[in-house]
């Protein structure tokens, strides 16, 4: 899979503008507040169909006007294709591929995978679980339509079992029925579990492999999936998970939420045995923060058998040289965008570069 | 303000009440009526009252139906040990059309959601518990949609069902006949390997 050219209407600042994606790295760069990330943001929201900055698409319309679209011509299998999102205020947003309509959004999610690398991926380590679970949803969601559809599910059952819940506190329901919903959240969240255990695994022995080339081996990872108890004592699947939640009933009720399940779960990553959130010094969450999104790339590559895209967000200035250059021998012929406010370092870096430059809104493509 | 007079403008008010119809299709059909001769307008009204006049819910299973039992649960054709639990009375037209099922129905009328504040008892499950404990019932099964609440609605019954002593099923999911395996999405495909069979 390789981009080939962006298409933006109304977007952010972008009146109607494109931008031609070179073969491996392609680099945005323009002062602050031109434009740059934006392009970012229209690639992560064809990819993933959410925007990495926020929830609300009314955000993403240029001001003044009501709609905007992102079209993307790529190259996959041999041939040209493309994927577009067009956005109405106050409706919802649409999907095509190839021309067709597509009537879920989830359709879009594996057609043109990408891996996120920003300032803010140092909140996969030093953020709160959910930051963690959020990373693996990403994952799991775009190589695997079967835990995307149980995840919708699950959610959907937690939020009728914390009603059920809410109604018990005040002696409006039977807890006949929150056996069901019990059953339920234990046999769908146990499949999230396995699921997210199995990725934490795979992480675990890429990012050791990735680790080694930055730290020339002093620095060991381990992930640990920390869900309703140690994985390994799990004996009885689901039963397992039923049993704990019934156990605790009467916590929930008091309460009023569910509180064992993989929505409460987290990926401990630990660094020489000791927790990367609490120990590790900004320079090293960095680190991590990098080798996990250099191995969610590679896992993706594998598991979807095709190219995966990389953005880069303005995090070069965060390293140091010597990872820069590690980094950017490991990306080696994956395709990238990057951004960044000085082009003229890695001119000697890259070679195969081409340089596209923003400045208020406004695509400006130089030949180097 | 209405552009039209009150009585098209009800007109339109009323049809675009019904699911499935927006402004303008409303006003499409609002405009169809007003082109009909008298006497089929008349006759359009007269079915609308007729049917909801003679239409009730069957006291036993709860479908839609011109006589009380309902033309399944007065049967004696029908097999009366198998009651199929459906969701609402469309989904026993579509059991119908099977024209292999040759038992009886139960129709719940929604389904257990707490999202929509609807519970065991603001849907018709009294009266299934009360029909198994009273006749000689073999099999209830669950034909509730695979969805979230109607797996747990297919749940909670056979936690109430299974006790009495009666064999409770559930309807497989997976693969639509006559359909191509290479046209199946992912999910329905994996469902129908987790339900495969011995042959």
């Amino acid at each position: 899979m390789r981009i080939k050219r962006l298409y933006l209407r109304n977007f952010r600042n972008y009146s109607e503008d494109s931008i031609d994606f070179a073969y491996n790295t392609s680099l945005i760069y323009g002062d602050n507040a031109q434009g740059k990330t934006n392009i970012i943001e229209a690639l992560f929201m064809i990819s993933t169909g959410k925007s990495h900055r926020t929830n609300n698409l009314n955000e993403l319309v240029k001001h003044g006007e009501n709609y905007f679209r992102i079209l993307l011509d790529f190259e996959d299998n041999g041939y040209d294709q493309n994927i577009e999102i067009k956005y109405v205020k106050g409706k919802r947003k649409e999907l095509f591929i190839n021309g067709v309509k597509k009537d879920r959004i989830s359709d879009m999610l594996g057609v043109v995978p990408s891996v996120l690398f920003s300032p803010e991926s140092i909140l996969y380590i030093k953020g709160s679980p959910g930051e963690r679970r959020r990373i693996m949803d990403i994952v799991l969601c775009q190589v695997n339509k079967d835990y995307l559809i149980n995840l919708q599910r699950y959610n959907r059952i937690i939020k009728n079992k914390n009603i059920v819940l809410k109604q018990l506190q005040v002696g409006r329901n039977e807890k006949e029925q929150l056996d069901i919903w019990d059953e339920e959240a234990a046999l769908t969240g146990f499949k999230i579990i396995k699921e997210r255990h199995i990725l934490a695994e795979e992480l675990e022995n890429r990012m050791n492999e990735i680790m080694e080339g930055i730290s020339e081996g002093r620095e060991r990872i381990k992930i640990q999936y920390k869900t309703f108890k140690e994985i390994d004592k799990i004996q009885n699947g689901y039963k397992d998970l039923l049993e704990t939640i019934t156990n605790n009933r009467e916590k929930e009720i008091e309460t009023g939420i569910s509180m064992y399940g993989p929505h409460r779960d987290d990926m401990e990553i630990l660094l020489n045995g000791k927790s990367a959130r609490t120990y590790c010094s900004q320079g090293q969450q960095r680190s991590i923060a990098l080798s996990l999104c250099v191995a969610v790339m590679g896992l993706m590559e594998e598991k979807l058998g095709k190219k995966t895209l990389l953005l880069f967000d303005d995090v070069m200035s965060e390293l140091d040289e010597k990872r820069q250059k590690f980094l950017l021998e490991l990306i080696g012929n994956s395709q990238t965008v990057i951004t960044t406010t000085e082009k003229t370092k890695y001119n000697a870096l890259l070679n195969n570069i081409s340089f596209i430059k923003v400045c208020s809104g406004k695509i400006i493509k130089e030949k180097e | 303000m209405s552009m039209y007079v009150a009585p098209v403008a009800k007109l339109i008010d009323e049809f675009e009440k019904l699911p499935g119809i927006g402004h303008k299709t409303a006003q499409r059909l609002a405009f169809h009526i007003l082109n009909m001769p008298a006497e089929k307008a008349i006759g359009f009204a007269k079915a609308i009252v007729e049917a909801k006049r003679t239409v009730k819910y069957c006291s036993v299973c709860g479908d839609l139906t011109d006589i009380d039992p309902c033309r399944v649960c007065g049967s004696d054709k029908r097999d009366r040990s198998v009651i199929c639990v459906v969701e609402n009375p469309r989904d026993v037209v579509a059991m119908e059309k099977v024209r292999e099922y040759n038992g009886l129905y139960h129709v719940l009328h929604g389904v257990i959601s707490p999202m929509e504040g609807i519970g065991p008892n603001d849907i018709n499950i009294k009266s299934l518990i009360k029909r198994i404990s009273e006749a000689e019932i073999s099999e209830v099964i669950l034909a509730t949609n695979p969805d979230v609440e109607g797996e747990a609605t297919a749940m909670y019954l056979a936690k109430l069902i299974k006790p009495m002593g009666v064999r409770t099923t559930r309807i497989a999911h997976g693969l639509p006949v006559g359909g191509d395996l290479e046209y199946a999405d992912e999910v329905t495909l994996l469902k129908s390997l987790e339900g495969r069979r011995e042959i």
